[in-house]
């Protein structure tokens, strides 16, 4: 009996750890989300799950724009950042002089915070003395200020975004195209296949499932990270045009302290991203079983 | 404690909480009862008050000094988180050290940008964290901290920490009023500040004009302006300013935001409606019409007198807080070519006599409040004090200060900067044509709400109308889910803060 109990007694110390870091929040936001909790006004207290739900769900189309607002966010810089990422790989992956030199200053926007990135980049189009409205005065647009437009601030997001993990991209990608075997390319050469019939036909095949892996794991983070960026850049604006979910759940909790709202936006964000977790596991499990 | 006697308690506080309309359900512990009957009693002290200036007892001790009054808690550290970027924050740092010397506390000063303080403060607060003795807010926030603050009453009757010739009287009226809290004062102001119009008397010589009188005038005047390069006047856009925007004209015309029930009244009564339409459509053509820089939907005060100091704007309609910036010649190209003027009132006609047809948005104030979870109350009691002091509220002015939140300061230094007659002119609107925004502690939530739905309009996601009965709606569904309207009470007006009695409106 206390050998078999010996390896739980081991493991406890980092069980309870782990318990108390992962467990304990998801149950306390549980809490949260099926009271109400409202931080300025303790005395409103008590079970209100029901109307909790009907009230972010329902009664909200906040929540619903800023579901749609993450899905555009999300497809729009997975999306680019792919194909960017696909081409910086590949042209990383043939040899050429100064390829080291260069590499890693590809990699640097990926090492800043996203605070400092949306920081930049808010500069960077501020319409007063932004670099970008200098540019686009210099072609003749006047006076614009791409994060006051609604129809340009999700733009101004994508690109400072892109920027940043377009780099994880090419990380990932090109790891996946050194660790092919060199003999498909080797053959297909001597069959007289041209570069791009080499990249189409052979290379992107047998690259589907590192393209699988990082393009699900970036959605995922992605997803769940549509915050620092925009929080810095245009705190959800203007109006709500870019409040994503993860902007919506910190305001809900943080500035108009309905912390139940904010975990029920939370919650929410966890089940989609529980459930891309599973498609991915479940695609790592498969290629592990063929 | 007898399970009757407990449940009679109980069910006494509840019954009074929920008629205050504070109280939507409540538990039957006895902590909850105690919350209750201080509710209860918080609720009256409010009602009895009726927007009255407090009137704490203060201690006057002979030969009082600083050095001997911190002697018992030297070595102490106080720890302050001050607001960023405002004037007189900067200009009192470089005497925190004789202050330091003087007691031997250590003052640590970590800074917050405005648009973040509340929700890092709040965070903070609600959590017990003791991180900070001392928060630097800004007074129409107040209600909101005001359970997890300290308040000064007791310390300002203790002989031994009452400095007595701190001449608490000497604090504007409005700053005494809106630095306290039901029946108590939690916050001495060490800057008051009122929204003034600056504008280039230089551009106004050569064009041979005069600063505008009615918002239609100023419009005219910032459209001739706005040419070369040149704009004719600079919106705060921001989520966190665009609220009183669009407030200030429309109060001007004779609006009003709540009625005596705490209900939204932008859109109602008809005459109301009229109003906010004007003022809203105002604001949006400034914008819409490129009379404002581009950028100015992400302005603060700060930001927009930033902007203003670059010399190629006409007006800037800012918080007198502000001033010390554009009129330094090191950060300012506009330094010394200023003449300041009250806000423009009514939309084409200037009321007889001079006198507004409505009301002026509230006089603000700073102060340093002291946390209740403060381990070094006194020192840091100490500290505030010292800051809001006669002495060195009048070194900060010296220094350069806009915004000194002592009356005798302004008669003092009248001559030191253009706008300093009309900040102390405005002092005198305190209980008459002043709106002040509502003591509650959802105010910044509600704020947040209306700018919303104005910057929708600003960008011409949603037309003027629509912008103005959205405010009204979402201000409604907000302020019931907070809890207001359990019981339909008539508010006192010490939470309201309404100048004159409105009329009751129906819910959106």
């Amino acid at each position: 009996m206390l050998r078999r109990l010996r390896p739980l007694l081991f493991l406890s110390p980092t069980l309870l750890i782990l318990l108390s870091i992962t467990l304990f929040p998801l149950v306390y936001s549980l809490y949260l989300a099926s009271h109400t909790v409202i931080l300025t006004n303790p005395m409103l207290s008590g079970w209100s799950l029901t109307d909790n739900l009907r009230e972010v769900f329902i009664e909200s189309p906040e929540y619903w724009e800023s579901m749609l607002t993450t899905l555009i966010l999300v497809v729009a810089v997975v999306t680019l950042e792919f194909v960017l990422g696909l081409m910086l790989a590949y042209f990383f992956f043939s040899n050429f002089r100064g390829r080291n030199l260069i590499f890693p200053f590809f990699l640097m926007p990926m090492m800043l915070t996203p605070v400092v990135v949306g920081t930049i980049w808010r500069f960077l189009f501020n319409g007063e003395f932004g670099l970008i409205a200098g540019l686009l005065k210099a072609v003749g647009v006047e006076n614009y200020s791409i994060l006051n437009q609604p129809s340009t601030a999700l733009v101004g997001i994508v690109i400072a975004d892109v920027w940043q993990w377009t780099p994880f991209m090419l990380l990932l990608l090109l790891a996946g195209m050194r660790a092919l075997p060199r003999s498909p390319f080797e053959a297909a050469q001597v069959d007289g296949a041209n570069a791009f019939q080499i990249f189409r036909d052979i290379m992107l095949p047998m690259m589907k499932p590192i393209i699988i892996i990082a393009v699900l794991m970036r959605t995922i983070d992605a997803f769940n990270r549509m915050f620092d960026i925009i929080y810095i850049m245009t705190n959800g604006g203007p109006g709500r045009a870019s409040e994503t979910l993860a902007v919506m759940a910190f305001r809900q909790s943080f500035e108009y302290f309905f912390m139940h709202q904010g975990a029920i936006v939370a919650l929410s964000m966890l089940v989609i991203i529980t459930i891309m977790v599973k498609i991915l596991n479940r695609f790592i499990a498969g290629r592990k079983g063929a | 404690m007898k399970r009757d006697t407990k449940e009679m308690m109980n069910a006494f506080g509840k019954a009074m909480a929920s008629r205050l309309g504070f109280l939507e359900e409540v538990s039957t512990s006895r902590r909850e009862f105690l919350r209750n009957s201080s509710l209860m009693a918080a609720g009256f002290a409010a009602a009895s008050m009726g927007g009255a200036v407090i009137a704490p007892r203060i201690a006057r001790a002979e030969g009082w000094t600083l050095a001997e009054a911190a002697k018992p808690y030297a070595g102490a550290t106080v720890r302050v988180s001050n607001l960023a970027g405002y004037p007189h924050n900067d200009f009192m740092r470089p005497l925190i050290a004789d202050f330091e010397k003087e007691t031997g506390i250590k003052i640590q000063i970590d800074t917050v940008q405005y648009g973040e303080a509340v929700g890092k403060h709040m965070q903070l607060l609600a959590t017990g964290s003791d991180e900070y003795d001392l928060f630097n807010i800004d007074s129409i926030w107040f209600p909101g901290y005001a359970p997890y603050m300290e308040p000064l009453t007791g310390f300002m009757a203790d002989a031994k920490l009452m400095d007595p010739s701190f001449d608490y009287a000497d604090l504007s009226e409005e700053c005494q009023k809106t630095n306290s809290y039901l029946d108590q004062v939690y916050m001495f102001s060490n800057m008051y500040t009122f929204p003034i119009l600056a504008y280039r008397r230089d551009w106004y010589a050569e064009s041979n004009l005069k600063a505008p009188v009615t918002w239609k005038e100023l419009y005219d005047q910032a459209a001739q302006f706005s040419k070369d390069g040149k704009y004719g006047y600079v919106i705060h856009g921001l989520r966190t300013a665009m609220m009183e925007m669009v407030t200030i004209p429309y109060l001007s015309m004779g609006g009003t935001v709540f009625d005596d029930y705490l209900h939204p009244t932008f859109s109602q009564p008809p005459e109301n409606f009229e109003k906010a339409k004007q003022a809203m459509q105002l604001i949006r053509d400034i914008y819409q019409n490129k009379l404002t820089p581009p950028g100015s939907l992400d302005f603060e005060l700060g930001e927009a007198s930033a902007a203003y100091a670059q010399g190629n704007i006409a007006m800037n309609l800012n918080w007198a807080i502000i001033f010390a910036v554009q009129e330094d010649a090191k950060q300012s190209k506009v330094a010394g070519k200023n003449a300041y003027a009250w806000a423009p009132t009514g939309y084409d006609t200037p009321a007889p006599n001079g006198e507004v047809t409505g009301g002026y948005t509230r006089l603000a104030s700073f102060g340093l409040s002291i946390s209740k979870t403060s381990k070094n109350k006194e020192a840091a009691y100490l500290f505030s004090q010292w800051l809001s002091s006669p002495a060195i509220q009048e070194k900060i002015v010296v220094a350069g200060d806009s915004a000194p939140s002592r009356i005798k300061l302004l008669e003092k230094y009248t001559d030191k900067y253009g706008h300093f007659p009309i900040l102390l002119e405005a002092t005198k609107l305190v209980g008459k044509k002043l709106w002040d925004a509502p003591k509650i502690a959802n105010e910044r939530q509600w704020e947040d709400t209306v700018a919303i739905a104005f910057q929708d309009c600003m960008i011409g996601k949603i037309g003027v109308e629509e912008a103005i009965v959205k405010a009204d709606k979402d201000v409604a569904k907000l302020m019931r889910q907070y809890g207001f309207y359990k019981g339909d009470n008539e508010y006192p007006k010490s939470v309201t803060s309404n100048f004159k009695g409105t009329a009751k409106v129906e819910l959106l």
